[in-house]
C-alpha cells in the first residue's frame, strides 16, 4: 500500500525478536554471534530439509477438489523433526546458563524464520498498491512463530537433559510431537471448521500458547529442582 | 573439520549478512506487483487530428483514486460515471471540480430514452477538448461492486466527529492504474481503400460509368467500442450485394450492359471521406480526367437500415437536371418503390443540402465527389445529416431493421438496373426474381459479421480481417479488385491517428493515509507492551508462581 505500511508490518513482525534481545540477558552477555549462527544453522537445516523432502518423500500432487490429504500433511511435517535436530544441536553448542542457551536458539532460529519467509513477501506485497490484511495477519504470525520456537527449544533442552525425572520424559515428547506436528493439525481443524484469516490466526496462537504455557511451567518445574 | 567450517561462517557471518541483504533488496525492488483485487478493459476516447485541428482526449495516463458524482471532493482523482445518468450538463458540472480523469459505466440494458440522450451525449462530448483522459468501460458485475462500494465510502455526510474519524480509518477506497498507458502519433498509419470494376460491352473508354462508393469503418466517441452497424456496415453490406446481382448479369453476354460499374468500398470514411478523397486524386492523377468525365453518377450508400425509419432518402448538393442520370435513377426509384405494394406508407425523398466550404467537415460521402463537379448523391434512411446516431458507439445491430435494410437495397439495385438498360420508365414488370433477387440471409450475415467487431479507421489496415474479408467476397463477384493502401501526407497530413485505443485498468482496494496512522500507533503500543513483558518477565513469573501456589494451598 504505502511505504508506511511497509514499516508498521516489519516492526510489527520483528520489534518482538529486536525487543526480546535487548531487554533479556541476551544483550548483557553479547550474544549476537550466537543468534547469528543459530540462523545459519536454521538456513542448513532446512536446506538438509528440502533435499530430504525431494529425494525421499514422493510428491504430493495436490488435487483442489480433493480436499483434504492428511497423510501427505504428515508425511511433509515428518521432515520437521529435522527441526529438532538442528535446534538440539545449537543448544549443545552454545555454552551458558539454560535460559541463555534457550533464548539464544530461539531468537536466532525464529528470527531467521521470519526474516526469510516473510521479509520479501512485505517487500513487494505490502509496498505494492493494493491492500490486504494478509501483510498484518503474517507480522502477527511472526509473533506467534516467536513462542513457537521458545516453548520448541524449551522442550528439547530439557529432553537433551539427563538429570530430568524419567516420568515426565513422555509428556516432554508428546509437547515435542505437537510441536512438530502444529502444522498438519491445525491443517485439520481448519478443514474441519472452515477457518481463513483472523480466525485461523486465532486457532494458531491458541494452540501455540497453550502447549507453550504447558512446556514454560515443565521448564520452571526442571529449573527449581 | 566441521567444527573449523562452523567456526568460519560464525566468525564471517555478520560479514555476509550486510553483503547479501541490500544486493537482495536491490534485485527484487523492481518489481512492480499489480496485483489488483479487479481488473478490467477500458476504452480509451478518440483522439485524432483532422485537417490540422486536434479532437478528442489528449492523454491516456490514469493512476488515480476512484470517485463518484456524489463525492464531497473530486479534485485529482478519478471519477466514474455511469452512462445512464450522465448527461451534457451534468458532466461539465464535474469537469469543473477538476478531476484527474473520467471513466464512463456503459450499461448494457438501457432505455430507449437513456440511449437517446447518451447519443447527443457523445456529440457534445466530442465536440469538447479534453485535456484528462476518458475511458469507457462495460459495466460488468465487478465495476458495479466497485461503483457501490465507492459512492458508499465516499458519500458526503454531516455525521459527528467522532463517525469521520471512525470512517476515515475503516472507509475502503480503490486505485484505478491504467497498465503502460501511451498515446504516440501514428503517422504511418494505413487507410485502405477496396475497388473493383465491372466493365460494360463495348470500348471500355467510352462507356457511360456509375461508380457506387461505401465506406466500412465504425466512428464513435470510443474506437474500439464503436461496432458502426447502421452508419458504417449497412453501405458496404448493401455493396456486396449490388456486386452480387450485378456480377451475374454482367457475367452473361446475353445481359451485358454497355455501363461501366465502378465499386469503392473506402477507408476513413469517418474522417471526412479521406477513401474517397484518395480515389478522386488517382483517378484524375493516372487517367487524365477521362474516366471522371465518363462517370454519369457517383452513387454513395450509408446508413440504409434504420430501425424506425420508413424511408429512403437522396442526398445531393444541388438538385440534379431532368436529362441527367440522378435525376433518372432518382424517378426510377420513385416507381420502383411505388411498386413494392405491400409498403404503401414507405416514403422517398430528395434532400438537398448545398456544401459548406467553410465547414470543417463535409456532411455526406458525395460531397466528396460533388466538389469535383461530379454527379453525386447519398442514398441513406436517415433525413438529417445531423443524426448523432451516425457517430455513436450506440449504433448497434439492434439499431438496424434487416427488413429494412433488404427493401433498400431491392430498391436501389432494381433501380440501377433498370439505369443500366435503360428500361422505359413506364415498365414496371418485377426484375428481381430468382437469382437476381436479394437475399436475405447473406445481408444478415455482413450485417452481423460486420457490426459484432469494432472496426475503426485506426485499426483497419491491410491485413485486418475485415479488410480481408471485404475484399475476397468483392472480388467472387467484381474484376480486378485491388485494395489500396495509402497514409497520410509526411508534411501536412490530412489525418493523424493516436493509439492507445484499449487498456486494462486495475481497481486495488486501498485505505485511507489515517489508517497508515492509526495501525502505526497500535503497533507502538504493541511493542511498548511487548517491552514492559519482557523486562518484568521475572516478576510476571513469580506471580504466577505465587498464584498457583495458593490455588494448591486452597
Amino acid at each position: 500500500m504505502t511505504f508506511v505500511h511497509f514499516i508498521n508490518c516489519v516492526a510489527l513482525a520483528y520489534s518482538p525478536y529486536v525487543v526480546t534481545y535487548k531487554t533479556s540477558i541476551l544483550s548483557e552477555y553479547n550474544t549476537l554471534m550466537d543468534i547469528g549462527f543459530a540462523g545459519m544453522i536454521y538456513m542448513v537445516t532446512q536446506l538438509i530439509k528440502m533435499l530430504a523432502l525431494a529425494t525421499f518423500f514422493p510428491s504430493l500432487d495436490y488435487n483442489l477438489s480433493s480436499n483434504l490429504n492428511i497423510v501427505g500433511e504428515v508425511l511433509k511435517s515428518a521432515v520437521d523433526i529435522g527441526d529438532l535436530c538442528g535446534l538440539y544441536y545449537i543448544i549443545t553448542k552454545t555454552v551458558g546458563k539454560p535460559e541463555l542457551k534457550v533464548l539464544v536458539t530461539s531468537i536466532g532460529w525464529g528470527g531467521a524464520q521470519v526474516l526469510f519467509s516473510y521479509f520479501l513477501s512485505f517487500w513487494v506485497g505490502a509496498r505494492s498498491v493494493e491492500f490486504d490484511w494478509k501483510y498484518i495477519q503474517m507480522a502477527l504470525d511472526s509473533n506467534i512463530t516467536l513462542i513457537h520456537i521458545l516453548a520448541m527449544s524449551s522442550l528439547v533442552w530439557m529432553w537433551s537433559r539427563n538429570d530430568i525425572n524419567r516420568s515426565i520424559l513422555p509428556i516432554i515428547t508428546t509437547l515435542l510431537a505437537l510441536c512438530v506436528f502444529r502444522n498438519p493439525i491445525i491443517e485439520l481443524l481448519l478443514h474441519v471448521y472452515v477457518l481463513h484469516g483472523w480466525t485461523l490466526l486465532v486457532l494458531k496462537a491458541l494452540f501455540t500458547f497453550s502447549v507453550a504455557a504447558v512446556s514454560l511451567q515443565f521448564y520452571l518445574g526442571f529449573i527449581e529442582s | 573439520m566441521l567444527e573449523e567450517a562452523f567456526e568460519a561462517i560464525r566468525s564471517g557471518f555478520p560479514l555476509v549478512l550486510l553483503a547479501v541483504v541490500p544486493a537482495m533488496v536491490l534485485i527484487i525492488s523492481p518489481i512492480a506487483v499489480v496485483d489488483a483485487a479487479h481488473e478490467f478493459t477500458v476504452y480509451r476516447m478518440q483522439q485524432y487530428d483532422l485537417q490540422g485541428n486536434s479532437y478528442g482526449c489528449k492523454s491516456a495516463a490514469i493512476s488515480a483514486e476512484a470517485r463518484t458524482i456524489d463525492s464531497s471532493s473530486i479534485a485529482r482523482k478519478c471519477v466514474l460515471l455511469r452512462a445512464d445518468e450522465v448527461a451534457h450538463g451534468k458532466y461539465l458540472e464535474v469537469l469543473d471540480r477538476g478531476p484527474s480523469s473520467v471513466v464512463i459505466l456503459l450499461q448494457s440494458n438501457m432505455s430507449k430514452e437513456e440511449v437517446q440522450r447518451f447519443i447527443s451525449f457523445e456529440a457534445e462530448l466530442l465536440a469538447l477538448e479534453s485535456n484528462i483522459p476518458v475511458y469507457f468501460a462495460y459495466e460488468n458485475e465487478d465495476l458495479k461492486d466497485v461503483y457501490s462500494r465507492v459512492s458508499h465510502s465516499t458519500k458526503q455526510e454531516s455525521g459527528s466527529a467522532l463517525q469521520a474519524v471512525v470512517d476515515s480509518a475503516t472507509s475502503v477506497g480503490y486505485q484505478l492504474v491504467t497498465v503502460s498507458p501511451q498515446n504516440k502519433a501514428l503517422p504511418d498509419q494505413k487507410l485502405v481503400n477496396i475497388q473493383g470494376v465491372l466493365h460494360g460491352l463495348g470500348v471500355e473508354d467510352q462507356l457511360p460509368a456509375i461508380v457506387l462508393v461505401a465506406h466500412y469503418d465504425s466512428f464513435g466517441v470510443a474506437p474500439m467500442l464503436s461496432t458502426g452497424a447502421n452508419s458504417g456496415s449497412t453501405g458496404a453490406v448493401a455493396m456486396l450485394e449490388i456486386a452480387r446481382i450485378l456480377g451475374k448479369l454482367y457475367s452473361n453476354s446475353r445481359t451485358h450492359p454497355r455501363y461501366n460499374v465502378l465499386f469503392l468500398l473506402s477507408g476513413g470514411g469517418k474522417f471526412n471521406y479521406q477513401g474517397s478523397r484518395k480515389w478522386i486524386e488517382d483517378a484524375a492523377d493516372t487517367t487524365g480526367s477521362s474516366s471522371l468525365s465518363n462517370t454519369k453518377l457517383v452513387l454513395c450508400m450509408e446508413a440504409l437500415g434504420s430501425e424506425d425509419s420508413k424511408s429512403l432518402q437522396m442526398h445531393v448538393s444541388k438538385p440534379p437536371s431532368s436529362n441527367s442520370v440522378a435525376h433518372s435513377m432518382y424517378s426510377y426509384m420513385e416507381k420502383v418503390r411505388l411498386a413494392v405494394e405491400s409498403h404503401p406508407d414507405y416514403e422517398m425523398s430528395m434532400v438537398h443540402k448545398k456544401i459548406r466550404l467553410s465547414s470543417d467537415s463535409l456532411s455526406w460521402e458525395h460531397e466528396r465527389f460533388s466538389i469535383r463537379r461530379l454527379h453525386a448523391a447519398t442514398l441513406s434512411s436517415l433525413a438529417e445529416h445531423t443524426d448523432p446516431a451516425r457517430r455513436s458507439i450506440l449504433d448497434t445491430k439492434d439499431q438496424v431493421s434487416v427488413d429494412n435494410l433488404v427493401r433498400n437495397i431491392g430498391i436501389i439495385t432494381d433501380s440501377l438496373i433498370r439505369q443500366l438498360y435503360n428500361i422505359s420508365h413506364n415498365d414496371t414488370f418485377d426484375l428481381m426474381t430468382g437469382d437476381l433477387s436479394v437475399q436475405r440471409d447473406k445481408v444478415q450475415s455482413w450485417l452481423e459479421f460486420l457490426s459484432s467487431q469494432a472496426r475503426p479507421a485506426q485499426v483497419m489496415g491491410e491485413d485486418h480481417a475485415v479488410v480481408t474479408a471485404l475484399a475476397t467476397e468483392l472480388s467472387n463477384h467484381v474484376r480486378g479488385v485491388q485494395k489500396v493502401a495509402f497514409k497520410a501526407d509526411k508534411r501536412d497530413p490530412e489525418f493523424m491517428f493516436y493509439d492507445g485505443l484499449s487498456f486494462q485498468m486495475s481497481a486495488s482496494i486501498v485505505r485511507s493515509a489515517v489508517f497508515d496512522l492509526y495501525v502505526t500507533v497500535l503497533v507502538a503500543g504493541y511493542i511498548t507492551t511487548i517491552y514492559f513483558f519482557v523486562m518484568k518477565f521475572n516478576l510476571f513469573l513469580s506471580m504466577v508462581k505465587k498464584s498457583l501456589l495458593c490455588a494448591q494451598n486452597a
